[in-house]
């Protein structure tokens, strides 16, 4: 039995937008004007979710396959996700590690799910049923990242400090680096950083392998600070806007 | 060409979000800022230089390339002005403030020497994850950290105090090189002893007790004077 692209795609995105679309809604109705604490409750879930998956996925690839791959490892970055989640349901303080998961969840998670919409399937894993499976899978993962994303900024449970880009660009950084030295150690691909890996050899091939990833972590770091930058200045302006429409309001009075 | 434009780019960006971290974060405490800094380019340069020695399988001592780099002499002076407070830590801050760019300049005028090279070119060909690139280029970064708060903290408006720090750096640079040279000339004529590579271990681990034994000798001193 083989399925084209096409059909991978439309399948895959389909089951992920489904499941996305209705966190978000039974989130957002019966959590949205609650305490901070039970808005924690669907990030809660979705942690919950998260890991069944990634188990079902593990015990799949274990079965059908028999091999268990450095790229499968749930140490790759989006399967940080997971330990996001559990970072931000389970942990009730406003300390670094929460604030740095929070500021990943939105600012990296929210674009990687997003991308997962438009990008065609693994190029290794179409055409027969365990390519539909996977990719199903994987799609289902990422796009509720996204919305658990868009959950949070709805519902205010991260305020943006300029202060947190630093820690959330190190954590990046030190990920980086990390995938370096564990690929260099044990062979393969941690999270596509591997010394082959398919994505980015052209960009190893340039600036070479370790100081190429530690150059994706100098650009992590300064993106980070411009991200943050750019959220906190267009609150800034809509701050002012609203005063002045608040004063403009008093003047007619 | 890639390797000096990526030297140019670690060097200036990690003292920028450094700089940055410490305006965000209001750290006022530049002093034990720079202890830190030292401390962690001190261990990268033990890993650049175990991580070197490890690839020459074939070679009866590792090759010179790896031994005494500028940036060895950067890191001992940065330990002695970070620990001592007496004459010497000052001088020696003096000397760090201006010549923290030497380890990067070094780099892109004589890339043989400090550098990994491509795996098809001379240098540690082994290395094939450019890792001792990675390591010298932070290293390089941290370095200018290092320098450029030193340079910060002991600003002056007095000529003569930097007239003879660079006089000071100068002569540092100089014998440096005479040091350099005459080790060049010792692997030439295939002089048997590897003096030159005992020499850096010794410099190295000894480099890790000597702020210990100096804070620990001067607070045995203070309290004395106390007595």
């Amino acid at each position: 039995m083989t399925f084209s692209y096409g059909f991978i795609f439309f399948i895959s995105n389909l089951v992920g937008t489904i499941v996305g679309v209705l966190f978000l809604v039974l989130s957002l109705h019966f959590f949205k004007n609650k305490d901070s604490h039970k808005k924690l409750i669907p990030i809660k879930c979705a942690f919950y979710f998260l890991i069944i998956l990634e188990i079902i996925k593990i015990m799949y690839l274990i079965s059908a396959t028999g091999e268990f791959k450095p790229k499968s490892y749930p140490i790759i970055y989006c399967s940080c996700a997971m330990y996001f989640y559990f970072i931000i349901g389970f942990i009730d303080k406003d300390c670094t590690l929460v604030r740095i998961a929070k500021g990943n969840m939105i600012f990296v998670f929210l674009v990687m799910g997003f991308l997962y919409y438009v990008s065609f399937p693994g190029l290794d894993r179409t055409g027969n049923l365990e390519g539909l499976i996977l990719n199903t899978h994987s799609r289902l993962y990422h796009i509720l990242l996204f919305y658990v994303a868009i959950y949070m900024i709805v519902t205010k449970l991260y305020d943006f400090r300029l202060k947190d880009c630093i820690p959330v660009g190190l954590f990046n950084a030190s990920y980086f680096t990390f995938c370096t030295i564990l690929s260099i150690f044990i062979g393969g691909e941690i999270s596509n950083f591997g010394p082959e890996s398919v994505e980015l050899y052209w960009f190893y091939d340039i600036f070479g392998y370790a100081t190429g990833n530690i150059l994706l972590g100098i650009i992590a770091i300064f993106l980070s600070i411009l991200c943050y930058l750019f959220v906190l200045g267009i609150k800034k302006i809509n701050k002012k806007r609203i005063e002045q429409k608040n004063n403009r309001q008093i003047d007619i009075h | 060409m890639i390797n000096n434009i990526l030297l140019v780019v670690f060097t200036l960006c990690i003292p920028a979000i450094l700089f940055i971290s410490l305006f965000l974060y209001k750290k006022d405490n530049l002093e034990k800022v720079n202890k830190v800094i030292i401390i962690v380019t001190l261990a990268l340069e033990l890993l650049r230089f175990f991580y070197n020695a490890s690839f020459y399988e074939k070679a009866k001592t590792p090759s010179g390339e790896l031994t005494f780099s500028f940036i060895t002499f950067f890191i001992v002076f940065g330990l002695f002005a970070s620990f001592n407070k007496g004459k010497l830590g000052i001088f020696f801050k003096r000397i760090t403030s201006y010549t923290f760019l030497i380890p990067m300049f070094f780099a892109i005028f004589a890339p043989r020497v400090y550098l990994a090279l491509a795996k098809d070119d001379a240098g540690n060909s082994l290395d094939i994850y450019a890792v001792e690139n990675a390591i010298y280029f932070v290293e390089s970064g941290l370095v200018a950290c290092f320098g450029l708060i030193n340079l910060y903290l002991n600003r002056t408006k007095n000529i003569k105090y930097h007239m003879f720090s660079l006089l000071f750096s100068v002569s540092i640079y100089v014998a440096y090189t005479l040091i350099s040279i005459g080790t060049k000339y010792l692997w030439e004529i295939e002089y048997d002893y590897d003096l030159n590579f005992y020499l850096s271990i010794f410099v190295s681990l000894a480099s890790i007790f000597i702020p210990f034994v100096n804070s620990i000798c001067l607070f045995k001193f203070d309290k004395k004077k106390v007595e």
